[in-house]
């Protein structure tokens, strides 16, 4: 049970890490691109595809980037009365605070999946990508968080089982 | 069903679990007991809330001040406002005060400011004496300035969330973080006076000069991105990017003092730190949607306007209501969550869009200063190793100075709109 832990570990630190990579870069493109923009429009040139191509590009990015983010604890959170809790209570709130999150992740993952087959047939209009591509950024985002959160759950679990030890 | 959906929301927030997720998650139990929208409206909502240009200026100012911090653009900074104000007395925290406006007017974050300037200046201070606790506290509030001169993260969050112009805000908040800013250099003089801080020697000109030139690709920032926005050359957006290539070819080619391995960690950190917020803003246009839907502000407005008729008592109700909000949430948070209540309030009882915009950004940036949950302190306490308790101690009568200047800017409105209506 624990090898199966520690390799589902280590596995969701590649795809963080690989997530990493990706965020970098699409920073660095919604960068370049938007500089581009700025300076096309004052050559006289306005592009039409790349405003659309930079707000999609960051909207991938958001939903990558909350996933590392919650795997760091990171995301904003009220964290006041978590802080002043002792023993028990304190675990069943870490436990609670991740079974929350991961229903809302499953919403986001199955009415995000049906919202994206929806637009199927839809074009955005500047880059001529198919809006269902776009829309699949909440569920990939969801589904991302709620494998993160499991490996908070799991390296929780198997830090709490070697002190007991 | 609206009082299960707001209970619901306290209960998961006090819980720890993160803001989004608690404003998503309320919202889908909303929606449940709701018969008439489809569960495909969250994602949906959450979808459109982010799908916005002008949004793209926070990812775009977060980089711009990760990068000046990753340079020696802050320290040149510091080295400036040294030869400028360092030979006053309680030179060192004027130097934090000024450099911090500085760096305000580019990195758009409190805690970025706080970090950047907090981080070179606390053990110079300490060095000419000053108290350990004084020197994090001062840095501390200084550092809120941040989100109050322009361009700033918060404006941008309260221009999308109440649709009012970014430029407009970023115009109105000059004064108010120019009247912030002189009040903490008084109070800083008075401190010093009090503690007997001495300056540093008084710099030659010629050596003034010399910090200036050094320090000119740093100054020439914010006159290229507030210029570029003020005088209409670039949207917000345009300025941010504009911003973060001025900072690249500076670090890169002129100061050449960020690396390309350095570069890397930057962008994802950016992105990382972008994420954070900007989920909470995909949340909120959930919650703003589906509250709006359900009448709340309507509600509120009904209830607000039973007993309180005049705007001047409803802003001190606000006031009041942001100050305790600012304890205990995160600024940028709580403007996403509070516009949707309260602003439809605010402009049935006459106050204007923009100063409203005014009065809740320097709110949340006291909330930055004030513990439990203040974000500048907990900056401060890593960089010094204090306790928020003890820094918080020397922070209170910088605290009372801000909430002297709120009162101002909340009572006297042409601080904040005559700039805007002057460049119309």
């Amino acid at each position: 049970m624990k090898k199966i832990g520690k390799v589902y570990l280590n596995l969701m630190d590649h795809v963080n890490t690989i997530i990493g990579y990706l965020l970098a870069l699409s920073l660095f493109f919604t960068t370049m691109i938007t500089f581009w923009q700025v300076v096309s429009r004052f050559i006289g040139s306005s592009l039409s595809w790349s405003e659309e191509l930079t707000r999609f590009l960051m909207i991938f990015m958001i939903m990558l980037g909350a996933a590392i983010a919650h795997r760091k604890n990171k995301l904003i959170s009220v964290e006041i009365v978590v802080e002043q809790l002792k023993g028990w209570m304190k675990e069943v709130s870490f436990y609670l605070m991740h079974l929350f999150s991961i229903v809302f992740f499953i919403v986001l993952i199955v009415y995000g999946m049906n919202l994206a087959s929806n637009f199927t047939n839809q074009i955005a209009p500047g880059t001529g990508i198919s809006m269902k591509y776009i829309y699949m950024s909440l569920p990939i985002g969801g589904g991302l968080m709620l494998l993160n959160s499991l490996a908070s759950l799991i390296e929780h679990w198997m830090k709490g089982d070697e002190t007991s030890c | 069903m609206l009082i299960a959906f707001f209970i619901s929301l306290f209960v998961l927030m006090f819980l720890g679990v993160p803001i989004a997720i608690s404003l998503g998650l309320s919202t889908v139990l909303g929606i449940t007991m709701h018969e008439v929208i489809p569960l495909e409206t969250v994602p949906q909502r959450i979808f459109v809330s982010l799908n916005s240009f002008p949004l793209m200026a926070i990812p775009f100012f977060i980089l711009a001040g990760n990068l000046m911090g990753a340079g020696s653009m802050s320290k040149r900074l510091v080295n400036f406002a040294s030869s400028l104000v360092g030979h006053f007395t309680g030179g060192l925290a004027m130097v934090a005060i000024v450099t911090s406006m500085f760096f305000a007017a580019i990195s758009g974050s409190g805690a970025a400011t706080t970090a950047a300037i907090g981080s070179i200046l606390i053990p110079a201070m300490v060095a000419r004496g000053y108290k350990i606790e004084y020197a994090a506290a001062n840095q501390a509030v200084a550092g809120a300035l941040g989100i109050i001169i322009p361009p700033s993260v918060a404006m941008i969050l309260y221009g999308v969330a109440a649709e009012v112009s970014i430029s407009d805000l970023f115009i109105a908040g000059i004064l108010p973080g120019f009247l912030i800013t002189i009040s903490l250099l008084i109070s800083a003089f008075f401190i010093a006076k009090k503690n007997g801080y001495q300056g540093t020697e008084k710099q030659p000109f010629p050596s003034i000069v010399k910090a200036f030139f050094e320090a000119f690709f740093a100054i020439l920032m914010p006159v290229i991105v507030l210029g570029g926005i003020y005088s209409g050359f670039f949207t917000p957006t345009e300025a941010s990017v504009v911003a973060v290539v001025y900072a690249l070819v500076v670090g890169l080619f002129i100061y050449r003092d960020i690396t390309i391995p350095q570069l890397a960690v930057v962008f994802k950190d950016s992105a990382i730190s972008s994420s954070i917020i900007m989920l909470v803003i995909g949340a909120a246009g959930l919650f703003g949607f589906f509250i709006g839907i359900n009448s709340v502000p309507d509600m509120i407005y009904d209830t607000i306007s039973s007993f309180i008729t005049n705007k001047y008592v409803f802003l001190l109700v606000v006031n009041i209501i942001l100050f305790f909000t600012g304890m205990f949430l995160e600024g940028g948070a709580a403007i996403l969550i509070l516009v949707p209540l309260l602003f439809g309030t605010a402009t049935n009882l006459g106050v204007d869009p923009v100063h409203f915009g005014v009065i809740m950004v320097v709110n949340l940036a006291l909330g930055l200063v004030t513990p439990p949950v203040g974000i500048d302190l907990f900056v401060v306490s890593q960089l010094t190793n204090l306790s928020i308790v003890r820094i918080a101690r020397y922070a209170i009568p910088l605290i009372l100075i801000l909430v002297l200047d709120i009162l101002i800017i909340t009572y006297f409105p042409p601080l904040s709109t005559w700039l805007p209506s002057l460049l119309k």
